[in-house]
């Protein structure tokens, strides 16, 4: 007998339906409770699995609510394109102009910071800082009162990277156009004209519905523990707190594929599917809100979430008339979700997105990329093991109690000379890109590396 | 929404022996697990958790559902609403505080909080802390505008109370006040630097091991935790009540949300001089004295003691608070002399009829001690209809007449912004129990006593006919006397209603 026998993972089995396949790779990836549906013209399949609450064994059903995280993105973009139609927000205008007290760490970018960069991920704003500004209504404006100490990266629009920050700034200028709470204006203008029984911003709505927890796992084979805090402190709310179920994901995901039916213009709607273009006239990883991919001919907008113990994705093929929404409470739902995904995509549209082959590369090539990489919260070491292009991944964020100081080592497969995808670890399937600046805006060198979205700069020694 | 401690008052009819008008009668349940059943399934309550302490034993029995959407029954571990049996933990923390030398319960409010002040801003100055955990203030205690869920959202509302109503001198007259929880809970916070919710944590609920005790939203959807339920009927009819929580800045007043078992442990510290575990909380001497009575009640309570509401049951006096907040209700006694004590906390509107039936059931099992109703009396005419004419407060009105030799009652909601009547009038006969006290069925059926107040003279000089039900006072307003702007505004905006109502009456 073999020691080290290879148990996991199998091969995803060839499912017959969408209730198969959901018990299937619930069972398979170990998720606790997974909800799925899919839309088709005017048809909505949906389909549970598993359980929302481990300790009170209750199962998920249809109405069953998770948290979104990150799809929320897509919620304050819609809304924020429902104050462009109400005449009370210009995309392209800068946000100085709509917040006068705005200061960011670079002078310069604070004069050109756009809604449309906010809402694209151009800013070049530091994208990640989760701290806790209370509970009350004022917790967005405190929070950017302080955005003068996150690090702008690079000049509006030069480039893409993943920003929570900019969406809380999109939030706050929605609250000031608005004249209420983000919530207000969210529940006001855009979920109770959708309706959206399902969908809510704050914990003491969610308390009172059928309401999953989430769950953490370090390996499939250790079980599980609650997450917590159940969701992000207030000033993250438009980046990533809202909670809802599929069939109102699907209701939002219709509203979208109609053009905004009657409540947004559709020609707006359109415009949030169209890639933002960077400075240099190539097009960016986002439009307004979502993600926007070419796929043989036809577009994809989307748009993943993940939370603590929740993790989510909703996409939507506006041009062949289908959307998928997919929730689950665990810190490993997305591989089962992308899985099934990918066999829904396969079985009901034909769908197969093509996967970037590995490439052979010779180590001297991968070398190059050695050395110490470092944002705020991350630190990434690069190195080449055993002829394997590796990163140890460290963990800066000294109020991350959780992760401060955690360690993980990474293996990477390379997909072109500066472009690779992790195989292992939490970050597998992430694509990690260096970015050679020479010079730069202002008129540095710099290396950059773009991990999951965020960017680090190589550490000169 | 009403929030008010509330324990039934039983009583006879006039005349009538065979059955008294409140309690209904009960079956004679052999255990506590029969009496819960029972009474969940009587009264159609969604869910109820209840337990008693005995001889520092702990027995607990739940029933029924913690949400009706989910199906998901009440178990020990579920965390359910208290509502205002929180002020006996805000009168605790307060007393620890006091035990540490850094408040002073004989001390005025205005010591603490300089910026402090009432609409009555001479009767601001006077307030003490003590009689602020007495419901002795006599300003307006109903204030629930919402401030926020910020850590200043009791700040806010305290420097709202410029606004709030003086109704009768502080220590002039009891009646049920909310807000003056507030006021202590801000000079908690004004003393320690911190939030209301972190010092309840830190210097109360940690150290008497209440773990399964909580504070906010957050932390409760974590937790097995039970829903509100609004019952129209008792055919079953519900809604899930919303909001969830009272506002934040009522925290003090009202917002701690546990387990029975964690009630229960707390009711053990006041059951055993202070002590819990061997971990002392508080000392013997401030236990007892907050079972002091501090001012004569009526209505749900014979005294208020500090925060405790004192009630005679079967010659032995009960050390009580009930709670009601959106959707749940819950209800705590002690019986500090012979260390027992019973909790019941459930999660729909029919909740106080039971708890009321379970813990009299309680005291009568466990502790032979049986309620003797009160017998309605005869009253003349004359007295009977010095009780007519129209008597208001906030958002509610109530018109009493005479009918044949019957006093009834008309209570109706009024929108204060509209004067407008919300919702059809509740009528209720009164039976007269004294000249000026007469017991009624409330609208959640549950037997209490209306006290009608004269000052005549009040401490002020003026000559005021008030009536003080379900612990909030309400005053006679005479047509075409000086009365306050919204009263008379209500009053003219509701010409017709009267007559609609004249008619209806008939039926």
């Amino acid at each position: 007998m073999t020691q080290s026998q290879p148990v996991w993972p199998f091969d995803r089995p060839a499912y017959e339906s969408l209730a198969a396949a959901v018990q299937g790779e619930m069972a398979r990836f170990n998720v606790p409770g997974l909800a799925v549906g899919i839309l088709q013209g005017t048809d909505i399949d949906v389909a549970t699995a598993g359980f929302g609450n481990l300790s009170a064994r209750l199962p998920v059903r249809d109405h069953t609510i998770f948290q979104i995280g990150s799809i929320t993105k897509v919620f304050t973009a819609t809304l924020a394109m429902i104050l462009v139609q109400e005449g009370l927000l210009d995309l392209d205008t800068p946000v100085k102009t709509y917040l006068p007290d705005l200061e960011l760490s670079d002078a310069e970018a604070t004069g050109q910071v756009t809604m449309r960069h906010l809402l694209s991920h151009t800013s070049g704003i530091e994208g990640d800082r989760f701290l806790d500004y209370g509970l009350g209504d004022d917790a967005l404006e405190k929070s950017i009162s302080e955005y003068n100490t996150l690090q702008q990266w690079y000049a509006p629009g030069e480039m893409f990277a993943y920003s929570n920050t900019s969406l809380s700034l999109a939030g706050r200028v929605i609250e000031v156009l608005a004249g209420t709470s983000y919530e207000q204006a969210m529940h006001q203008k855009l979920l109770s004209r959708l309706r959206m029984p399902d969908t809510a911003l704050f914990t003491h709505e969610a308390i009172v519905r059928d309401a999953a927890l989430g769950y953490i796992t370090r390996d499939r084979a250790d079980g599980y523990e609650l997450a917590t805090p159940y969701a992000f402190s207030r000033q993250i709310t438009p980046a990533g707190n809202i909670v809802s179920s599929v069939s109102d994901l699907l209701r939002f995901a219709r509203f979208h594929m109609n053009d905004g039916e009657n409540i947004l213009r559709a020609d707006l709607a359109r415009s949030m599917r169209v890639p933002t273009p960077l400075l240099d006239g190539s097009d960016g990883v986002f439009g307004i809100g979502w993600s926007v991919t070419r796929i043989a001919g036809t577009t994809m907008v989307a748009h993943n979430g993940s939370t603590g113990g929740q993790q989510a994705l909703l996409c939507v093929w506006p041009e062949r008339g289908y959307a998928i929404a997919g929730l689950s409470n665990s810190n490993k739902g997305l591989e089962a979700l992308g899985s099934i995904v990918e066999w829904a995509n396969e079985r009901y549209r034909g769908i197969v997105i093509p996967k970037p082959e590995a490439i052979d590369l010779p180590v001297s090539d991968m070398e190059q990329w050695s050395g110490t990489w470092e944002r705020h919260d991350r630190r990434l070491e690069f190195s080449v093991v055993d002829g394997i292009f590796t990163a140890e991944v460290t963990n800066l964020d000294p109020l991350d109690v959780k992760l401060s100081g955690k360690m993980e080592s990474i293996s990477l497969e390379p997909l072109a000379e500066n472009k690779f995808r992790a195989t292992t670890g939490d970050m597998k399937g992430a694509v990690v890109e260096f970015i050679r600046l020479r010079p730069d805006a202002r008129g540095q060198n710099r290396d950059l590396v773009r991990i999951g979205g965020r960017l680090a700069e190589r550490r000169m020694s | 929404m009403s929030r008010s401690n509330h324990a039934g008052m039983s009583f006879w009819g006039a005349g009538n022996a065979s059955e008294p008008v409140w309690p209904r009668e009960r079956p004679n349940y052999s255990s506590l697990a029969a009496a819960v059943q029972g009474e969940t399934a009587r009264w159609n309550v969604p869910g109820i958790a209840a337990g008693i302490v005995q001889d520092g034993h702990i027995e607990i029995v739940t029933a029924g559902f913690a949400n009706l959407e989910t199906k998901q029954p009440v178990t020990p571990d579920t965390v359910f609403q208290i509502g205002s049996v929180s002020k006996i933990y805000t009168a605790t923390l307060a007393q620890i505080l006091a035990e540490e030398g850094i408040l002073d319960l004989e001390e005025k409010i205005v010591t603490y909080l300089p910026d402090f002040t009432l609409a009555d801003a001479g009767a601001a100055k006077q307030i003490t802390v003590r009689q602020a955990l007495s419901h002795q203030g006599g300003f307006e205690g109903d204030i629930f505008d919402d401030q926020g869920l910020g850590d200043d959202a009791l700040e806010k509302s305290v420097a709202s109370a410029k606004t709030w109503k003086q109704w009768v001198q502080p220590g002039e007259l009891w009646f049920y006040n909310n807000a003056g929880f507030y006021l202590v809970g801000r000079v908690i916070e004004v003393l320690t630097g911190k939030p209301f919710e972190t010092v309840m944590r830190e210097k109360l609920l940690d150290p008497a091991g209440l773990n399964n005790t909580m504070l906010f939203t957050h932390e409760a959807i974590l937790h097995p935790h039970a829903v509100g339920h609004n019952l129209k009927d008792r055919k079953g009819e519900y809604t899930i009540a919303q909001p969830y929580a009272i506002p934040r800045h009522a925290a003090a007043a009202g917002y701690i949300i546990q387990t029975v078992g964690d009630l229960l442990r707390f009711a053990q510290i006041h059951l055993n001089g202070g002590e819990i575990d061997g971990v002392r909380i508080l000392s013997e001497a401030r236990v007892k004295d907050m079972q002091v009575p501090q001012i004569k009640a009526s209505n749900f309570a014979d005294h208020y003691a500090t925060s405790w509401a004192l009630e005679g049951i079967g010659g032995a006096t009960i050390v009580q608070h009930g709670g009601s907040t959106n959707g749940f209700r819950a209800h705590l006694d002690l019986l500090p002399e012979s260390g027992f004590a019973v909790a019941v906390l459930t999660n729909g509107s029919p909740g106080t009829v039971a708890y009321d039936s379970i813990r009299r059931w309680a005291l009568e099992h466990y502790r032979n001690l049986k309620d003797e109703p009160r017998a309605a009396i005869e009253l003349s005419r004359e007295a009977l209809e010095k009780r007519v004419g129209r008597w208001e407060r906030q958002m509610a009105r109530i018109d009493i007449s005479l009918e044949g030799d019957e006093l009834v009652a008309s209570m109706t909601e009024v929108n204060d912004e509209t004067g407008k009547p919300v919702g059809e009038p509740r009528t209720m006969t009164l039976y007269p129990l004294s000249d000026d006290e007469f017991g009624v069925v409330d609208a959640e059926g549950l037997g209490e006593s209306w006290m009608f107040v004269e000052l005549h003279p009040d401490s002020q000089g003026n000559n005021r006919d008030l009536l003080r039900m379900h612990g909030r006072l309400l005053e006679r307003v005479q047509p075409g006397s000086d009365k306050p702007k919204k009263a008379a505004k209500a009053a003219k905006a509701d010409k017709p209603e009267k007559d609609d109502k004249g008619k209806k009456k008939k039926k």
